[in-house]
């Protein structure tokens, strides 16, 4: 997935090992080790139940950090992920409870989605259009909307849990399984499936990464970035919804504390997966493959029973270390 | 914008570029206006002398945002290097070494505790961002993870209670000149940056890199050891911040910081300062952290709820953001 064609750099001669080291090899090279080591020296592991946990916690992440990467596609940073993983998870609570638990199961999926996506489009198009409007970098807007929305998922609540939801819902989306395999593996799939098409293969696809990666050319060749831009910042908060719907519905009630971490993880996971902080070039496979590494992490940690804390320490310095590596390779 | 503003004449034009040179003003001014007509408890010495107090670290806080902007950098890592600070001398003036020796030893101890930490946090950021040339806005959310972790792991999670008085009254309930301490050091930091920033080489410099980096390359001097002076600078003034706020409650607290990044962000944005480097004022920074806690303290005495503030404080934030667009 190597967007090589899209590549304009001149060829530039390098080393063998730094021309194999691209963000994708890495990470699968760091998955393997993770694996192997994990397999060998922890029995646990490789139990359904460990796998099943894994394979729920990377898909989440997986959909919320590709949102996050058409954030950076178009030379953002959403900082309000968290925010609105709290306030989603607060309307869909709102509007299921509301509804009649007699109603067909997956009916209220479909509500459920339909609600979740049509909080995080408008919040993502709002943050958008006065990112587009100001000409800011979006990580001081979106750090301004995150303090308004955490406001107001807060407000609304007083910061009390809302439950009622109604059981077939739980049961039947959040804490369910399809042919054995987790609701938030199938959920994940058909969501990064379609945003993978949309990103690949169709014009919009290619004018985000137009707009992101040199703004006013794409706009002298008749692109309207503005446009794309914001579209980027809806589809970023949609996933970041989607992904609070998916924890809501497992946990069976809305909460405006869920989210904190996904704001630094997905940004994480990004830079782990490679997604240029220029603009304009990332793989959804490797942001997928970033996921899977970071989650395998923290499992390792969990398993390992190494405190929580150290998690956080050891994701800042890979952050950090990438940060330095990729140097020399973005400019 | 500067085709609009050359263009308009008269006062209207003066008054907006007054506004949109210091915004805060404005903000604090209607504030002020408009509660101390209403409210009697707002225009009381002790309130305003909590108003002074409370804006203390905050103003610290808000000018080593201001410093690190000036060098078109950014500095995430605050909060959390406040919270680790605050705990790590907290841990350090009550623990085994420290057990016994007398007041002055112990608020020593807790100067040099606080500063070599926030120095150290300053120059690793340094180094990367402003040395190596890292893109300071993703090394200092590393750091922010690194610190948050470090502040939680060494002390349990809990509050760390029995900072020695010594250390309250020299930063907190202590006077210096028959003013409160705090309020004195915050001067004191003020008057020196401003001299810095004004008057030496280095502050000239530092606003240069802000604007043009490559005209201190030609004009004979290293941009990177210069952005990179800039984050220890600011490690330093996080240091003195953690240390008057940890005063202030009296314990190590881990998430002492959590919201002090938003608000020192927002008073230097609303203040004035430029987040495109280069442009921004001591006094700017003051007059955006004395804003933040007059509003703050106003919403307080209304009783208004900290959600709510939270709103606010965020609506500030992207209203600054336009006022500088505007300009």
């Amino acid at each position: 997935m190597q967007d090589y064609t899209m590549s304009s750099d001149l060829p530039i001669r390098t080393s063998r090992t730094r021309r194999w080291a691209v963000p994708g090899n890495l990470v699968v090279l760091a998955i393997a080790l993770l694996v192997g080591a994990e397999a060998i020296f922890q029995p646990r592991f490789l139990t359904l139940q460990n796998l099943g946990n894994v394979s729920r916690t990377a898909s989440l992440l997986s959909l919320v950090a590709v949102g996050q990467m058409f954030a950076i596609l178009v030379r953002g940073f959403d900082l309000s992920i968290g925010a609105t993983m709290a306030f989603t998870s607060i309307v869909v609570a709102t509007v299921l409870a509301h509804t009649s638990g007699e109603l067909n199961p997956a009916l209220l999926v479909c509500i459920s989605i339909a609600a979740s996506v049509a909080t995080g489009a408008f919040i993502g198009a709002v943050n958008g259009l006065v990112v587009t409007a100001l000409r800011v970098h979006s990580f001081i807007v979106t750090l301004g909307s995150a303090s308004i929305i955490t406001g107001f998922a807060l407000w609304l609540t007083d910061g009390i849990p809302i439950y009622g939801l109604p059981r077939s819902f739980i049961d039947g989306f959040g804490r369910a399984t399809w042919l054995g395999v987790s609701s938030f593996v199938w959920v994940a799939a058909i969501t990064l499936a379609a945003l993978a098409a949309l990103y690949n293969l169709s014009f919009v696809g290619k004018y985000i990464r137009a707009a992101g990666r040199d703004q006013r050319a794409s706009e002298l060749s008749g692109i309207n970035t503005r446009a794309y831009i914001i579209l980027a910042y809806a589809l970023c908060s949609a996933c970041a919804a989607l992904g609070s719907l998916l924890l809501t519905s497992q946990m069976g009630s809305g909460q405006a504390s869920i989210g904190t971490v996904f704001t630094f993880q997905s940004i994480a996971v990004c830079i782990i997966g490679g997604v240029s902080l220029l603009g304009g070039r990332a793989s959804i496979a490797n942001v997928v493959l970033a996921a899977v590494f970071m989650q395998l992490l923290n499992n390792c940690f969990e398993l390992f029973r190494i405190p929580s804390q150290a998690q956080s320490i050891v994701a800042g310095l890979i952050v950090m270390a990438i940060a330095i590596g990729s140097l020399g390779r973005s400019e | 914008m500067a085709y609009d503003t050359s263009i308009r004449n008269g006062h209207a034009a003066r008054i907006l570029t007054v506004c949109s040179e210091y915004p805060a003003i404005i903000l604090a001014a209607i504030a002020i206006a408009v509660f101390g007509l209403f409210d009697d408890r707002f225009l009381t010495i002790r309130n305003i002398q909590n108003v002074a107090n409370q804006s203390s670290y905050l103003l610290i806080l808000a000018l080593a945002q201001t410093v690190v902007l000036l060098g078109r950098g950014f500095d995430l890592s605050m909060g959390s290097a406040v919270s680790l600070i605050s705990v790590a001398v907290a841990l350090a003036t009550t623990g085994q070494f420290a057990a016994g020796v007398g007041g002055a030893v112990a608020v020593a101890i807790a100067l040099l505790v606080a500063l070599s930490i926030g120095v150290f946090i300053g120059g690793v950021l340094g180094l990367l961002s402003g040395v190596l040339g890292a893109n300071s806005f993703i090394i200092s959310l590393g750091m922010m993870n690194v610190c948050i972790g470090l502040a939680s792991i060494i002390s349990g999670g809990r509050p760390v209670f029995n900072v020695p008085t010594a250390v309250i009254a020299s930063f907190n309930t202590g006077t210096m000149l028959w003013l409160p301490a705090p309020l004195v050091i915050s001067v004191l930091v003020c008057l020196a940056l401003h001299l810095m920033l004004s008057k030496t080489v280095y502050g000239r410099l530092l606003y240069l890199v802000g604007s043009n980096p490559k005209a201190v390359h030609v004009a004979g001097h290293n941009p990177r050891t210069i952005i990179a002076w800039s984050f220890v600078i600011a490690g330093a003034l996080v240091a003195l911040s953690a240390l008057l706020l940890t005063a202030r409650t009296g314990t190590g607290e881990p998430n002492l910081g959590a919201n002090l990044l938003l608000q020192a962000i927002a008073a230097a944005v609303i203040g004035g300062v430029s987040l495109a480097g280069g442009k921004g004022s001591v006094w700017q920074a003051v007059f955006g952290a004395l804003t933040i806690t007059v509003f703050s303290n106003v919403l307080n005495l209304m009783q208004v709820s900290g959600y709510i503030q939270s709103i606010a404080l965020g609506a500030i934030i992207i209203g600054a953001l336009w006022l500088e667009r505007s300009r």
